[in-house]
């Protein structure tokens, strides 16, 4: 029945797009009609259930049913227009459709609206040849009332928030629908095009995620491609294969039924496409990677990252890329050939990687100067960057590896399906490896980003054939893994009671950051032209008039780039006050003496600053005593919610990590100080540990609290181990001492 | 939250010429503004044509202005020309498009805007443009602010001796305007022109007062017009606004047979008037959904009551018809009524469509007026809205209209009251609670319950009771209906504080309150401008019942707290009574407006309630 209905469709859509207006409407009319036949004349079973299970009272909504379909047919057609040849005449059709019970206003609210682009007609003429590209989308829906009335809704009742012959859009408000409601709904959307364009894997590409937000009794997913059309699936963490099958016309049909679709749990410290089933299912007609992977005789489950792969060695050529001039600046970098000659592998690439972070951070465009703090946000392509690097790299004969990874908080690599799924980084051979990662302005050399560490790497070794072809060889590897001690923050705090009548703290704080730590206090406190400065003192970069001196493009602009730093300056205590509040969760008053001690820019370097404030409320009377809540001064451990307190996944921690933090509250004359007792605390298992303790020296108490997360990576029947660490840290948050009269 | 109308304060009914503006000092501007009554004789109707001239002068260097002028059914933009330092922008080409308004569905708003850039420091950007407003009757205010600062501004209104118009002017004190008034003779009109200088820039502050309130503007209120041989009557009196109201509202068509089937169904089997009246308005409230549609006409006719019936959505008019029309049909006396909420300056006194932009359900019930207001989802009956309360109020009634005021609700309307008893238990206070819940402390409930998934709800409420706070526990809750409007809320439930209690040397420290609210609600003097003005009247009432410890006495308790004035009130202080100690304290705030002046008073005496929550008691043994 749909199979019939596709040509149909396509048949219909054809014509209209040829159409007079009138003719159009007629014909997106009688369309509209035919597709409603289809999706409500004979539904599954599935589509006429109208009640929920008694365990699924209580969620928001259910979704009965759901079916996804697409088909797509493509081939190549004759043009006599702007490119006298072949062009790509492609036809797509879909249908979402779906069934959902109403249980609670906020589905209510949800579901009571439909949004759409209705239609989009970008077809173009020349010459002869009219170049079609047409989108048409179809809406239905039925509310079916709890007693079993069923209300079909009149469409015409939608709304087009733009309403031009060849671009609609359009809202559509579901009348008389209710909770307690079912509602019945389908877009339907067909698509003609006759281009080149958009005719590859990373144009067709579709992601089905198989946990939902609402619990799915039924999800039925078809796809359906005419023979010229090739199709490539990966089936992630555990997610059902499609069926496949064959129609008479010898297009593929996928099908895959699934019920009880489980729902997502939002948990703390998960990587959804690392833990959850999903398939990725890309279609394609004349895809140059078919070619390769048919070449070449990749298959099985990395068909596509082996493909990917090889597209990427092969964009190793060299005159593609003006690498020259940042290699002879790395060569001007040493006083002689001979010196650069004598350096070591890692020296030299330091150098490089300095340079390379000034080039790239330090160059400001018009548009800049709109947002310039924004700058300090950016993060460089890997891939772009590490082809650069290996160039100049074996340019200067350095011994070095070209790794590829996927992030952790992404797919994994054996998961690869577009280019952009993986990212690159360079390995150095030297005394010791050292790693070059083309990241976030603050990455230092040798400095692996978290997201990547542990993570297994495609080695791929680089062997210069000529300036167009590098031949690669390739090994595997994992990343190495830095340890809690170098993800580190290490606050210290000098503490006094303040304010008239000594209810207020004055706070002087100390903070330094290392490793994983450290980048995003760095980004936010760190101005721009700070950082700017840093990145050109290390790569030898120049002064700003330098730099444009020869600008054209706007005049005066270092002095508008200069302009725009200073701008900034205005800002720096919020910044500050920013930081304050997020760490103790309330506003701070008084912020002074804020500034930066070490930029931590240069690699292996530490990022610190220095802070004075007041802050409310951590101070109670009683009497003529008062009580601290001390606890509170390191900001408050994490608290778990009731939801992760029980859980069954795998732990993707950030990083290994560790906090340390030393208090000194100083005591007032004329009182002495209890409770020390209750602050001392200490738990430890293999999955990190928490320690604390205080000890009166001279006139104040010195309160020291270490927290250890040991691994980025913890096994789910790990889970009960870190949740005692972390209650026995949240508990600490609690402790109070006690500040007694004396006398 | 203004729900119906906003379409008309934005869009349709006023000329607001707000513009979209980036809220800091990148650029200034200066302005000339021109306003012509004229008549055109092809449509036989008055315009007014406006030219609207901005210099944008930067300060920076690459400043992005974007620009954004917004238009609809009733105003055109004739055209748009734009210059930066004297010339046309590459690819300068404006864009017309749909404007998303906030809470409405879907409106006749539109947008025409483009983007310019300013590259250097004393840039100058020339942006024009000419438009035709067709019915002088959305004509209602300009404004001399914006969201940069302007350095001049003139507006001139040229009116014909044919045109009645008043210009009102108001918010000036403190600016430094200027007016001028010059008769030519040859056109015969009136040219009135107002000239400012350096007006700050708007500064956009929560809770503040509605910008009418604020901002210097002239209210234009075209009254009448007399030319081309035809007199034109806009709203020269409250008369005139009503009878046009009228004539909207004459051309509802209601199925009356749906709706007396529909009152019949609602009110079956109930005896007494307010139980019929209750189940009506509840029924409204429940079942018919907020949508706006304000496309045109549509933003003033209410839609038919059968069709707000039908769909199940509507807006605060096709509620209120609804609410009326299942009303009549059961023999009630209710009537259409409009009005302004708190968030516009003006009432009745001047006669123009910027002064309301709300529609309600007026009962007449036994000599006394009942205002159903069904957009107030969780409200019960006889309870009104904050943003309502002492607003003047139109009622239509036939020829004549009616005009009164919403009632102005005490304090005591909202209610949050919360009594428990405890016991301490080694650090923590352990016990029970009991909630109840009245007014608009009610609606705020059930409107964040009812707006979570089913699911979450009541994790959101053990959330809320418990102040976020993990170590405060909540078990055994028992809550009434949250789908019940028309009771007041109730919720009893079992705490257990962890670490409410500090022990040192068997001395117990004791904090009561886990919740201190306002305690960190003072206001930054040396940065807001405006005046505050609270959500609601609060009415906070606490009272905890702690039992001592066997062998233990009451050692210190904080020095009681009472302060009171017209305007708020805090009282905190304790009882000792034999083996107990009771907590009480009472928060007021009767007056939901503070102005600026007051602010200072206000941070002291929060000032005083901080000092008093974060005194804890202390329990030592009898024997010492």
């Amino acid at each position: 029945m749909r199979r019939l209905l596709l040509i149909t469709a396509c048949t219909l859509v054809y014509t209209a797009s040829f159409g007079q207006s009138e003719k159009d409407k007629r014909a997106y009319a009688e369309q509209a009609t035919k597709i409603q036949t289809d999706v409500w004349g004979s539904p599954s079973a599935e589509f006429k259930v109208t009640a929920i299970p008694a365990n699924l009272s209580k969620e928001s909504a259910v979704v009965l049913a759901r079916s996804f379909s697409l088909s797509r047919a493509s081939s190549g057609k004759l043009k006599f227009g702007r490119a006298i040849g072949i062009t790509t005449r492609t036809t797509k059709f879909s249908i979402f459709h779906e069934r959902v019970k109403i249980n609670d206003k906020t589905a209510l609210d949800e579901f009571s609206t439909l949004q759409y682009q209705k239609k989009l007609d970008k077809t173009t003429s020349q010459l002869f040849a009219k170049f079609v590209d047409v989108n048409n989308t179809f809406i239905g829906a039925k509310v079916i009332k709890p007693a079993g009335k069923e209300i079909i809704v009149n469409t015409s009742e939608e709304i087009l928030t733009k309403n031009e012959s060849k671009d609609q859009k359009g809202k559509l408000a579901i009348p008389d629908l209710q909770v307690g409601d079912v509602l019945d709904y389908y877009i339907c959307r067909q698509d003609i095009a006759d281009k080149d364009e958009g005719n590859l894997y990373k144009d067709n590409d579709n992601i089905l995620s198989l946990v939902d937000e609402y619990p799915v009794l039924y999800y039925s997913i078809d796809f359906q491609f005419n023979k010229k059309i090739k199709v490539r699936a990966i089936y992630a963490n555990g997610a059902k294969p499609f069926e496949e099958s064959h129609n008479a016309e010898g297009d593929l049909l996928l099908s895959l039924k699934l019920t009880n679709v489980p729902k997502y749990k939002g948990q703390l410290w998960t990587s959804g496409y690392r833990q959850y089933p999903y398939i990725e299912i890309g279609s394609a007609y004349d895809d140059p990677t078919d070619k390769i992977i048919e070449k070449n005789h990749f298959d099985g489950k990395t068909a596509m990252l082996q493909a990917r792969k090889y597209n990427f060695e092969k964009t190793f050529v060299e005159r593609a890329f003006p690498y020259f001039m940042l290699l002879d600046k790395v060569k001007n970098a040493f006083k002689d050939k001979k010196s650069l000659r004598a350096a070591s592998a890692d020296s030299v690439a330091k150098v490089f990687y300095a340079t390379w972070k000034y080039d790239t951070f330090c160059h400001y465009l018009p548009n800049d100067l709109q947002d310039l703090p924004a700058m300090k946000y950016r993060a460089a392509n890997s891939q772009g960057n590490v082809l650069n690097a290996c160039f100049i790299l074996t340019a200067l004969k350095i011994d070095h590896d070209v790794l590829l990874v996927a992030s952790r908080n992404t797919n994994s690599l054996d998961n690869v399906f577009n280019a952009d799924d993986f990212d690159a980084l360079i390995r150095i051979n030297g005394s010791v490896p050292a790693y070059l990662c083309f990241d976030d302005v603050v990455t230092h050399f040798n400095e692996i980003p978290a997201r990547f560490q542990g993570e297994k790497v495609i080695v791929l070794h680089p062997k210069r054939r000529n300036d167009h072809e590098y031949d690669f060889t390739e090994t595997e590897d994992v990343l190495p893994v830095a340890n809690a001690s170098q993800n580190n923050i290490n606050e210290q705090l000098n503490v006094s009671l303040a304010g008239a009548d000594l209810k207020k703290l004055k706070i002087e704080r100390t903070v330094k950051e290392k490793g994983s730590l450290r980048h995003d206090d760095q980004k936010d406190l760190l101005l721009a032209d700070e950082i700017d400065a840093g990145i050109v003192e290390m790569g030898n970069g120049e002064t700003m008039e330098k730099r444009y001196k020869y600008y054209t493009g706007v005049k005066k602009f270092a002095e508008q780039v200069t302009g725009a730093f200073a701008k900034e300056h205005n800002d720096k205590e919020k910044y500050y006050s920013d930081e304050i509040k997020a760490k103790f969760s309330q506003e701070p008053q008084k912020v002074t003496n804020f500034k930066i001690i070490n930029s931590g820019l240069n690699a292996g370097s530490t990022f610190e600053y220095t802070e004075s404030f007041e802050m409310d409320n951590l101070v109670k009377k009683a009497g003529n005593n008062y009580i601290i809540d001390a606890g509170k001064l390191t900001g408050g451990f994490l608290k778990l919610d009731e939801k992760d307190k029980v859980r069954d996944k795998d732990i993707y921690m950030p990083s290994a990590r560790s906090f340390s933090y030393t208090i000194s509250i100083a005591i007032p004359a004329g009182y002495a100080v209890k409770g020390i007792e209750e602050l001392t605390k200490n738990k430890a298992n293999k999955t990190g540990s928490f320690s604390a303790g205080a000890v009166v020296k001279g006139n104040a108490v010195v309160i020291t609290v270490t927290r250890v997360y040991s691994n980025n990576f913890e096994k789910a029947a790990d889970w009960p181990l870190l949740k005692d660490l972390i209650e026995t840290a949240s508990d600490f948050d609690s402790v109070k001492l006690l500040l007694e009269k004396q006398g | 939250m203004i729900k119906c109308f906003t379409a008309l304060c934005l869009c349709l009914a006023t000329v607001y010429c707000v513009k979209a503006r980036p809220a800091d000092s990148s650029a200034t501007i200066s302005s000339k503004q021109s306003y012509q009554f004229v008549y055109n004789a092809k449509f036989n109707r008055v315009e007014v044509k406006e030219v609207l001239n901005d210099v944008y002068t930067s300060n920076n260097y690459a400043v992005k202005i974007p620009v954004v002028e917004g238009y609809n059914d009733q105003v055109t933009i004739d055209e748009v020309k734009c210059k930066v330092d004297n010339h046309t922008p590459d690819g300068f080409k404006p864009v017309y498009s749909y404007y998303s308004v906030d809470d409405v569905f879907y409106s006749d708003a539109r947008i025409c805007y483009f983007p310019m850039s300013l590259p250097k420091i004393g840039s100058k950007g020339n942006v024009t443009f000419n438009e035709t407003i067709l019915d002088p009757r959305y004509f209602t205010s300009v404004y001399f602010s914006e969201s940069l600062p302007v350095t001049s501004r003139e507006i001139s209104f040229i009116v014909p001796r044919w045109m009645k118009v008043e210009l009102k002017e108001m918010n000036f004190g403190g600016f430094n305007i200027k007016k001028s008034t010059v008769y030519n003779s040859k056109d015969d009109v009136d040219v009135f022109t107002y000239t400012a200088q350096n007006i700050p820039a708007n500064k956009r502050e929560e809770n503040s007062p509605g910008p009418s309130y604020l901002y210097p503007h002239i209210m234009v209120l075209c009254k009448s017009a007399n030319t081309g041989g035809h007199n034109f009557t806009y709203f020269a009196t409250l008369d005139d606004q009503y009878n046009w109201y009228k004539t909207l509202v004459k051309e509802i068509k209601n199925n009356d047979a749906i709706i007396a089937a529909k009152a019949k169904d609602l009110t079956a089997g109930l005896t007494s008037d307010m139980d019929k009246i209750k189940a009506i308005f509840y029924f409204v409230q429940d079942n018919i959904r907020y949508i706006a549609f304000e496309n045109g006409i549509a933003g003033f006719k209410p839609e038919s009551a059968d069709e707000v019936l039908r769909k199940k959505y509507g807006d605060c008019k096709g509620m209120a018809n609804l609410t009326r029309s299942l009303l009549k049909a059961q023999g009630y006396d209710a009537h259409l009524c409009w009005l302004g909420t708190d968030h516009i300056a003006y009432d009745y006194s001047t006669p123009s469509m910027a002064v309301d932009n709300h529609m309600i359900c007026a009962l007449n019930y036994k000599g006394k007026t009942i205002f159903l207001d069904a957009t107030e989802t969780y409200i019960g009956l006889n309870e009104y809205a904050e943003r309502i309360q002492g607003r003047q109020v139109l009622i239509e009634n036939g020829d004549k209209y009616l005009l009164t005021r919403i009632p102005m609700a005490s304090a005591t309307q909202n209610f949050d009251y919360e009594t428990s008893k405890l016991a301490v238990v080694g650090t923590a206070l352990v016990g029970s609670v009991s909630h109840v819940w009245k007014g608009e402390d009610k609606e705020e409930i059930l409107s964040g319950l009812n707006n979570i998934k089913k699911e979450r709800s009541d994790e959101a409420l053990i959330r809320y009771l418990s102040n976020s706070n993990n170590d405060n526990e909540i078990k055994d809750l028992n809550i009434s209906s949250i789908y019940n409007t028309d009771a007041d809320l109730s919720a009893s439930y079992k705490v257990n504080f962890k670490n409410a209690v500090s022990v040192f040397s068997k001395a117990y420290y004791i904090d009561l309150d886990p919740k201190k609210e306002f305690v960190n609600s003072a206001i930054k003097i040396d940065e807001r401008k405006h005046d505050y003005w609270f959500d609601y009247k609060t009415n906070i009432t606490k009272e905890t019942e702690l039992t001592i410890p066997a062998n233990y006495k009451v050692s210190a308790v904080p020095a009681p707290l009472n302060i009171s004035n017209a305007d708020y009130e805090f009282h905190i202080n304790y009882e000792s009574k034999p083996g107990k100690l009771i907590y009480k304290k009472i928060i007021l705030v009767k007056n939901t407006h503070m102005p600026v002046a007051k602010f200072d008073q206000w941070n002291k005496d929060v000032e005083q309630l901080a000092k008093t929550y974060n005194e804890n008691i202390t329990l030592k043994p009898i024997s010492e």
